[in-house]
């Protein structure tokens, strides 16, 4: 296992890559990731629609649809998961690493009450465990989420959506995984049931001392729960710093200007800035910055060669051309 | 004189019951969508209605149109009635009404190219005497809304284009007949961060331009403060507050408000640690079967006896300020 600047790494992804392969090319969602998660933390991953976060994630668990292509790597608590077999994979995830769906209508199945979920996923990873025992551990896990134990034979229709949700997240930790991916998980929840959930998901984590990654597009979410935070645009990962950092002192031109186009409830701040344009097309995209057609400081340098990613300080690293100057010695390259 | 106007609203929508079960049963049950709303909106004002889903808010927005037709109450538009007018007369008079949904790609026709989708209001209203003239109009209208070049944008097809220019197309489309009034049901909502922006500006300078007056539907209070003039919260059917932007965030009155903004996530993790937190116990209740007294009593922590069984009236508070609640009577 790897301890980084005293902080214990669960999860290290190395130069990552993850390309869906098209009649027309490779879409590159996620290209060139390099990370880590330490333990006990949450890490926030923000982005917008089709900036391959939600790819990231899934890819942790290797339940990409079978046109992906994944290169890199990706070490849980020192286990290499990308030379893992289908087999091994299935071992891993629900014990180790788990996920929580933005919809959880959808990854519950419909015809199976809610305790034959927990005691189907409780004994296939642990088939000493009896069905009494089983049924025992899905009733703590409930209660832990604020579910009377009266609701084990219910169907998941029978849940409203936010009971729906803390469900999931009852069945995603009930075997205590290092690693919960959270992709959305508070998406398709009305704005009172979201800060219910998001209250209770920070409880959980700190009670049950596992890391989590949190996908999501709501800057406003991941102020509340994340301990750093990482900013993904076009597959590309822009900005990793602890949060304080990326809301007070950002240094990424994307995250400057999308944390300025997010609106908030200050009536001080009246002015509403955007980004112009779109994001790029991932198909067959080639080298260079991927922010440089939007971006306001584009220099020459960035459409041609794909930025660094530029160690800032400790905590925080940028893949942006502008600040590789005073780390790399071709300084009239960047300021031209 | 408003421009637009409801009078005490009511819809209820029947539930579907199974023929059996409704041969043995004797109550029909329904959904109460909209319970007795009232309000206004001036010409060049922006109104906000916000609220939950299965706050009514939508259905609202249909009714004020007659896409619904309303169980009980009255409809003005520019001082006279619409409640009773006839689907033809109602026909012509939505030259001056429009809608924006929510989800662009679900409001356009796929084999329509966007000029003609655009072009459409047009022929239905018999507007611009000929073919030629009509096109013209909707080039100037893409040039207007940023789908740039116009003449290329024209013969393109709705799959062809982003969330973003999508949703430009449906606004093109809604004002190329000059409306005085626009529904924007979520009208940004399904669009990302840095679109979202570029849309609500735009909506923000169409309406300056085109002396618009907006009813702006919306879950998210935190774009109502860059376009609405003033904001309605709906619960359950009802408005329980109302009041300017400013007012309803700075000092939110109705305990069912001051949930709501206290539960708003703040991109900025100072303010959100600075900020009361009011997240009331439970969720929506089924508005087939709704609370007696106020609807938001079951979760409020300041209920008491009348609560429960009088629903509180929207009563003037100060100045433009009105709140349901019996803690300000």
């Amino acid at each position: 296992m790897n301890i980084v600047d005293g902080k214990e790494a669960v999860c290290r992804i190395e130069d990552f890559r993850v390309h869906y392969m098209t009649f027309d090319g490779p879409v590159k969602a996620v290209d060139g990731v390099n990370m880590e998660v330490y333990r006990e933390e949450t890490l926030g991953l923000v982005g917008e629609s089709g900036c391959g976060k939600s790819t990231l994630g899934s890819a942790l668990l290797k339940i990409l649809p079978r046109t992906a292509r994944m290169s890199g790597k990706v070490y849980l608590e020192g286990e290499d998961l990308m030379s893992k077999m289908e087999k091994e994979m299935q071992k891993l995830r629900g014990a180790k690493i788990a996920m929580i769906f933005q919809d959880p209508m959808t990854s519950l199945n419909p015809i199976m009450k809610v305790k034959d979920h927990f005691t189907e996923m409780i004994r296939t990873h642990k088939p000493e465990v009896s069905e009494e025992q089983a049924l025992e551990m899905a009733a703590r896990a409930l209660e832990e989420v604020g579910i009377s134990e009266s609701r084990l034979n219910d169907y998941p229709f029978q849940f409203s959506g936010g009971m729906r949700q803390r469900m999931m997240i009852a069945l995603s930790i009930v075997l205590r995984p290092a690693l919960v991916i959270a992709d959305e998980p508070t998406t398709s929840l009305d704005v009172i049931v979201q800060a219910q959930i998001l209250q209770l998901m920070k409880e959980i984590q700190s009670h049950i001392r596992s890391s989590m990654i949190l996908i999501t597009h709501d800057l406003g979410v991941v102020a509340e729960m994340a301990h750093r935070i990482g900013v993904m645009y076009a597959g590309h990962l822009v900005e990793l710093a602890p949060r304080d950092v990326i809301y007070y002192r950002p240094l990424h031109p994307y995250t400057v200007a999308l944390l300025e186009s997010v609106p908030n409830t200050d009536i001080n701040d009246m002015d509403l800035d955007y980004i112009e344009g779109y994001p790029p097309s991932l198909l067959n995209i080639g080298e260079g910055c991927r922010f440089a057609d939007r971006c306001p400081k584009v220099m020459k340098l960035c459409r041609d060669r794909t930025p660094p990613d530029v160690q800032i300080d400790e905590e925080h690293i940028v893949k942006c051309w502008l600040y590789a100057d005073s780390f790399e010695e071709d300084e009239d390259n960047a300021s031209g | 004189m408003p421009l637009v106007k409801v009078e005490n609203l009511v819809k209820h929508f029947p539930v579907r019951m199974n023929f059996i079960k409704a041969l043995f049963t004797r109550e029909r049950k329904k959904v109460h969508a909209v319970n007795g709303v009232n309000f206004s909106i001036e010409e060049g004002e922006t109104l906000g209605l916000v609220g939950e889903s299965g706050s009514g808010k939508t259905t609202m927005g249909r009714l004020v149109l007659r896409l619904e037709e309303p169980t009980k109450g009255r409809i003005f538009f520019a001082g006279r009635e619409i409640t009773s007018l006839s689907a033809e007369e109602m026909r012509r008079l939505r030259r001056e009404m429009q809608i924006i949904f929510q989800d662009p790609l679900a409001s356009l026709n796929p084999y329509m190219r966007i000029g003609e989708a655009i072009r459409h209001p047009l022929v239905i209203h018999g507007i611009g005497e000929n073919k030629r003239k009509q096109r013209e109009m909707v080039l100037e209208m893409l040039e207007r809304v940023n789908l740039r070049p116009a003449e290329e944008f024209y013969n393109r097809f709705p799959r062809q284009l982003s969330g973003g220019q999508r949703q430009r197309v449906v606004i093109a489309r809604a004002l190329i007949t000059r409306p005085k009034f626009v529904v924007a049901d979520e009208a940004v909502a399904m669009l990302d961060v840095s679109v979202r922006s570029q849309l609500l500006k735009l909506m923000v300078d169409l309406k300056r331009e085109f002396n618009l007056t907006y009813l702006f539907i919306t879950h998210d209070l935190a774009t109502t403060k860059y376009i609405c003039n003033r904001i309605a919260v709906m619960y359950l059917g009802r408005i329980v507050e109302e009041g300017s932007f400013r007012d309803i965030y700075t000092d939110p009155l109705h305990p069912y408000t001051k949930a709501l903004i206290s539960a708003v996530p703040e991109p900025d993790p100072k303010a959100m640690e600075r900020k009361k937190k009011l997240i009331p116990e439970g969720e929506v209740p089924n508005p087939i079967d709704p609370p007696s007294g106020c609807p938001f009593h079951p979760r409020c922590p300041y209920v008491k006896e009348v609560c429960r069984t009088v629903p509180p009236e929207l009563k003037e508070y100060s100045g433009d300020r009105k709140v349901a609640c019996y803690l300000y009577d």
